[in-house]
């Protein structure tokens, strides 16, 4: 008879894989620092920034570097002020602020207004780089606030009119093209794919309606369509552009969003190097997408109003043919991938419990999914992430406070 | 896995026990296990390592409470200092006589050897045919070799960290101290303990069998190792853990495995980042930064959920950290502190 330790799951059941530990009994550190991690968050962010570049041109680059210079220069001046000044890293400085350059548009890089009653936007690009270095300076290292997030929010609710984006390059003018030099009367199909339309002669970009802008008109039920009624089908097949535009490139959108394909890119560079977690952009697209389809829509406007349905319901007006096909262009056409892949996994505002990290990306996706619906789909993932992050550290401490040596405490 | 010869220094030159030595051993009147304790003691032998622990504690213990399975671990922490590994190959019929004695002292049922699957088929041939030890062969990564991580692994026991194996009805001790005892026991041998010198800065592994009375310090010298200039360090047992060697310590009562290698100089940690690669990469889920929190708070409870009285102090939540925070050091004062829950 033996005796023995009493059954506990907290006990270890598993060992690191052959190469870490070998290294680990070898002495040292393993190198990777968090200046190094900073370098391939930076990385990660050089795929979106690519694409966007080559659809919206040389303003999309020169106002990410306004941005990135602006607060850089703000971060050596606030790296000098209070003990949390030394918290602030100026390469830490430079990716966040190139993260919230990509979720603005590429035409603020100029000094002619958008349209006649707005002024030269420009201001907005430095104006937002100090701000950025402020509540970076404000929040810390470790606030549950993120700040591009707040510093995007704050851009929105002073600058809205200026951040909707509607021009889009020329296939045959990527990167060298000018943005601005759209024929401003005149707006192109949108039922043609950007890659197959032809070119204006004269020009380098084409006019176009933001699609999220139309998506939200339609699902907040403000829509007032020029025929009397409008279905969400009808939305669909004849108002959207393909989705291929989404998918690839084509549509007016901030700069980090151009392409999703790139934006899935650089977000599995991310998982490849083991810096993000991959059940937070999982969960949080997967409950978004199953919200759109559970959250109540309107399948049609007229007169009376919306008429709100539950897709997932079946219904002869909304065929699961339109209903994934609505969820998929509200995925797309929203800054949701890229808020899932760049932002809900930073340390700063996702849970430390790996179970917890998955309900609370399930609540991010579902709340993103809402205030996509009813709010805007071109803010609705930000306002999301924020409302999440304040969760977390009610998470963080019912997560610690079921990890006791007698209990599961499964982190 | 090539082996390397051991350099008699102190003992006779013929490292290996004859048939009759062997024989003699097992068959010795009055074996118990208050001659092992007091042969050990006599020969200035402490035996206090992961693979190892407290050996003469584990069988002053083991007279009062039952021991039912020997365990010895022919596993390295180090995967190119393999002390115990070449033992086990080049000795490995004193390992086996050594393990047996052991067993027997302590009445116990079943023997197992546990080696590391790249152990060459030496040790297969080695040993007697006629035992009844069991081998277990494992795909070994450090920190697998400790026993809150060995023994489910080979046995399917539980064992608290920090516990002794004895918790488990387990003796516990390595293929170097099988060694040692093997000799022990046989009577007619001198006394001697395996030690290995990988000096990290020439790249040289030595393995030696030392008499226990010599001084590391003399035993660098008869090694012929360049000395220890400024800026050089000698480090004893695993080392991730950064003990510093005490070369003024007998090889009886020094860890077997010494590191000579050029300091490091102290790094200034920075802010947690809440990564969380600490509390993934722990094999025995403490939570470190929580732990690290609590130490610096002074919050005994939160110490306590940390989880810190489970850390086996195997040091790759240090390896890991971005930061350079003392993840281990904080873990050991949470740790101690939540036992006597104050901060």
């Amino acid at each position: 008879m033996h005796a023995s330790a009493p059954a506990d799951e907290s006990l270890p059941k598993s060992c690191p894989d052959a190469r870490t530990g070998w290294q680990v009994a070898s002495g040292g550190w393993s190198g990777v620092s968090n200046h190094r991690i900073t370098w391939m968050q930076l990385v990660a962010l050089l795929f979106p920034l690519a694409a966007g570049v080559a659809i919206f041109g040389w303003r999309a680059a020169a106002g990410a570097a306004t941005l990135v210079i602006t607060a850089v220069l703000a971060a050596l001046v606030w790296q000098r002020v209070g003990r949390r000044g030394s918290r602030i890293s100026v390469l830490g400085m430079a990716v966040a602020a190139l993260m919230l350059a990509m979720t603005l548009p590429a035409h603020l890089f100029s000094s002619s207004s958008p349209t006649a009653d707005l002024q030269s936007p420009w201001p907005i690009l430095p104006a937002a780089g100090i701000v950025l270095a402020i509540l970076c300076w404000l929040l810390g290292g470790t606030a549950r606030v993120h700040p591009v997030l707040l510093t995007h929010l704050l851009l929105v609710v002073m600058f809205q009119p200026y951040l909707v984006p509607r021009q889009v390059l020329q296939p045959d003018r990527l990167v060298r093209g000018d943005l601005l030099r759209v024929p401003v009367d005149s707006q192109i199909n949108p039922q043609i794919p950007w890659l197959s339309q032809e070119s204006v002669e004269g020009y380098d970009a084409y006019l176009r309606e933001p699609i999220a802008r139309r998506l939200t008109l339609f699902t907040t039920g403000i829509d007032r369509p020029e025929r009397g009624w409008l279905s969400l089908e009808s939305l669909i097949r004849d108002r959207l552009p393909p989705i291929e535009d989404l998918m690839v490139a084509g549509e007016p959108r901030p700069i980090g969003t151009a392409s999703t394909v790139f934006v899935i890119v650089g977000g599995l560079f991310l998982l490849y190097r083991g810096l993000i977690d991959y059940r937070i952009p999982l969960v949080m697209i997967s409950a978004a997408f199953l919200a759109f389809l559970v959250l109540p829509v309107p399948i049609l406007l007229n007169e009376q109003g919306p008429q709100w349905r539950w897709l997932a319901w079946r219904d002869s007006a909304a065929t699961w043919g339109v209903a994934v096909t609505f969820a998929n262009y509200e995925l797309l056409a929203s800054p949701l991938i890229f808020a899932a892949m760049f932002l809900a996994t930073s340390p700063s505002i996702r849970p430390l419990c790996r179970r917890w990290r998955v309900i609370w990306a399930g609540t991010a996706g579902v709340v993103c999914a809402a205030l996509q619906l009813y709010v805007s789909v071109e803010f609705g993932p930000y306002v999301a992430l924020i409302l999440a992050g304040l969760l977390t550290p009610l998470m963080d401490r019912i997560g610690l406070a079921r990890s006791t040596p007698s209990g599961v405490g499964n982190l | 896995m090539a082996t390397a010869a051991f350099i008699p220094i102190g003992v006779d030159p013929d490292l290996s026990l004859p048939e009759s030595s062997c024989a003699a051993a097992l068959s010795r009147e009055g074996l118990t296990v208050a001659l092992l304790i007091q042969l050990l003691r006599e020969a200035g032998i402490e035996i206090n390592r992961m693979t190892s622990p407290d050996l003469s504690g584990q069988l002053h213990q083991a007279a009062a409470r039952p021991a039912d399975v020997v365990v010895c671990s022919g596993l390295d922490a180090d995967s190119v200092a393999r002390l115990n590994a070449n033992v086990a190959v080049q000795f490995a019929r004193e390992v086996q006589l050594g393990v047996e004695c052991v067993a027997k002292v302590l009445k116990a049922t079943q023997s197992i050897v546990v080696f590391d699957s790249a152990l060459p088929s030496g040790w297969r041939a080695g040993r007697r045919r006629d035992d009844s030890m069991k081998l277990v062969q494992l795909d070994h990564a450090y920190p697998q070799l400790h026993p809150a991580l060995l023994l489910p692994r080979v046995l399917s026991r539980q064992l608290v960290p920090g516990r002794q194996p004895l918790d488990a009805g387990v003796v516990m001790i390595d293929a170097a101290a099988a060694w040692t005892i093997a000799r022990l026991l046989s009577g007619n041998v001198s006394s001697a303990v395996p030690v290995c010198v990988r000096d990290h800065r020439t790249g040289r592994v030595t393995f030696a069998a030392v008499a226990p009375e010599v001084m590391l310090a003399d035993l660098m010298h008869a090694l012929r190792l360049p000395t220890l200039e400024d800026g050089d360090c000698a480090i004893s047992g695993e080392l991730i853990l950064h003990q510093p060697a005490d070369l003024t310590r007998t090889a009886g009562r020094a860890a077997p495995v010494l590191h000579i290698c050029r300091a490091t100089a102290p790094t200034t940690p920075a802010p947690c980042t809440r990564c969380n690669w600490c509390a993934d990469v722990c094999p025995t889920r403490v939570l470190p930064m929580v732990a690290l929190e609590a130490v610096q708070m002074g919050d005994a409870s939160l110490a306590d959920r940390s989880r810190a009285s489970l850390c086996i102090e195997c040091g790759l939540c240090d390896y890991v950290c971005p930061s350079r925070l003392p993840l281990v050091k904080a873990t050991r004062a949470a740790a101690g502190r939540a036992r006597r829950g104050v901060m």
